[in-house]
C-alpha cells in the first residue's frame, strides 16, 4: 500500500437532513449544520488529506474540531491563521478560539477545500493547513494555518458551519508510508 | 499503478540513502525518513527518472534551539550542483500577509518549524530528474511562536538532472527533527 488511502468513517453522524457513506468510502451531505466522522485517524498514518466540497445556503464559515475516541470533540487549544484574497489585496488575520478552526468561508454552491493535517493521531499537537476556493465575488482565495496546542490522540473531526448549512461530500485520505 | 506512489529503489535509479553532518538520521523504509537534532540532512537518490514531479510530506517538524526555516538544494550523488534559486516567499503571522522576493539564492526555502508545537508542510517538486529547471512550492503551517501560514514558490535556474537534495537551516547551529516522506506522480499509461 502506498501513496494517498482512503480512509472510511466507523460511522458519521450529523445534525440536519442527512449524511451518508458512500462506495468510494467518502460521505455524501445534504443540508446539515455539524457532520462528526469518527474513526478517520488511526495508528496506520501520521499525516493526512481532506478534500471537502460543496455549498452552503447562505454564507458561513466552516469550522473544524478534533474527535476523540469516545466520539466527542474537543473545545479548546485551537488557533487560526487565515489570508483572504479578493481581488488583488489580501488580508489577514490571527485569533486563538475554543468553536474550532475557522478554515475556510464558502459562499454559494461552488467551493473546495484540501485540507492538510500532520499527526492527528500521534500525541502530540497537531498542525493543519488548508488551501481553498470559494465563491464569493465570483472566486476567492481563503487559505488557512492552524494549530491545536493538545497533546493528544484523535481518532475523527467534526465539521461544521458557524451559520447556515452545507451540503457536499467529503473524503478523508492518509499518506500511506 | 497510477497515483501517488512511494519512492522505492525499485522505482529507478539507485537504493535511497541519508546521512546528516550532525544529529542522527533513520531511513525506516525506502521513502520515509526520520530524522533527529539534524543539521545538514543529505538524501542520495530520492529523484529518477521514475518520476517527473515529486511531493514531499514534512509532519511532525521541529526546531532547536529557535524557529528555522528548514532550507533545500538538489544535489547529485557524485556532489555536482549548480545554479541558483529564485524565492517568492509568503507569510502570514497574526495580521495581513507579507511577501518578498530572493533571487540568486544557493538554498530555496521548505518548510518552516518552531521549537515546540510541531509544524507541517508539503512541498512539490516539478522536474528535479528533467534536464530542466526545476519548480518548487511549499505549503506550511508553522507552529512557533504561533501559527503562520509560511508558503514559497521557488525555481532553479539549472537545467541539468538531479537525484538528491540535502535540507537544513542556512545558519549553522539550527537543527531539525522530524519525520518526511517522499512520494512521486505516478502517470497513466495509455495503450
Amino acid at each position: 500500500m502506498s501513496g494517498l488511502v482512503t480512509m472510511t468513517p466507523d460511522y458519521c453522524e450529523c445534525w440536519g437532513d442527512k449524511a451518508t457513506i458512500n462506495a468510494n468510502g467518502g460521505v455524501d451531505f445534504e443540508n446539515i449544520s455539524e457532520l462528526d466522522l469518527n474513526g478517520v485517524f488511526t495508528s496506520e498514518f501520521d499525516n493526512y488529506v481532506i478534500f471537502l466540497s460543496g455549498g452552503v445556503s447562505a454564507n458561513a464559515f466552516i469550522r473544524a474540531k478534533m474527535i476523540d475516541e469516545n466520539g466527542d470533540p474537543n473545545s479548546s487549544g485551537y488557533v487560526d491563521q487565515y489570508i483572504n484574497y479578493t481581488t488583488v489585496l489580501g488580508s489577514g488575520r490571527s485569533a486563538v478560539k475554543t468553536h474550532g478552526w475557522d478554515f475556510t468561508n464558502w459562499t454559494g454552491n461552488m467551493n473546495g477545500t484540501e485540507m492538510h493535517l500532520y499527526g492527528p493521531f500521534l500525541p502530540t499537537p497537531t498542525a493543519q493547513r488548508s488551501v481553498n476556493v470559494d465563491a464569493y465575488s465570483g472566486a476567492r482565495m481563503y487559505e488557512n494555518a492552524s494549530s491545536h496546542s493538545v497533546a493528544a490522540s484523535w481518532r475523527g473531526i467534526r465539521f461544521a458551519t458557524n451559520a447556515n448549512t452545507m451540503t457536499g461530500n467529503v473524503v478523508v485520505m492518509g499518506y500511506a508510508e | 499503478m497510477n497515483g501517488l506512489e512511494l519512492i522505492k529503489h525499485t522505482n529507478g535509479g539507485g537504493e535511497m540513502t541519508a546521512t546528516c553532518s550532525t544529529g542522527s538520521v533513520e531511513l525506516l523504509k525506502q521513502g520515509v525518513v526520520k530524522y533527529t537534532n539534524t543539521e545538514k540532512l543529505q538524501i542520495y537518490n530520492a529523484f529518477s527518472n521514475a518520476f517527473d514531479n515529486y511531493l514531499i510530506v514534512f509532519g511532525s517538524l521541529t526546531s532547536k534551539p529557535g524557529g528555522s526555516n528548514f532550507m533545500m538544494a538538489l544535489r547529485n550523488v557524485d556532489g555536482s550542483h549548480d545554479g541558483s534559486y529564485n524565492i517568492q516567499r509568503l507569510v502570514a503571522d497574526g495580521g495581513n500577509p507579507i511577501a518578498a522576493r530572493f533571487t540568486g539564492q544557493t538554498v530555496c526555502y521548505g518548510v518552516d518549524c518552531g521549537p515546540t508545537v510541531p509544524s507541517g508542510g508539503h512541498v512539490y517538486i516539478y522536474g528535479p530528474a528533467l534536464r530542466q529547471p526545476t519548480a518548487f512550492r511549499s505549503v506550511g503551517a508553522r507552529s512557533a511562536p504561533s501559527v503562520q501560514v509560511a508558503d514559497y514558490a521557488s525555481t532553479h535556474t539549472s537545467s541539468a538532472t538531479y537525484d538528491s537534495i540535502e535540507l537544513g537551516d542556512n545558519s549553522s547551529g539550527y537543527s531539525q527533527t522530524g519525520t518526511l516522506t517522499i512520494y512521486g506522480f505516478k502517470k497513466q499509461s495509455v495503450v
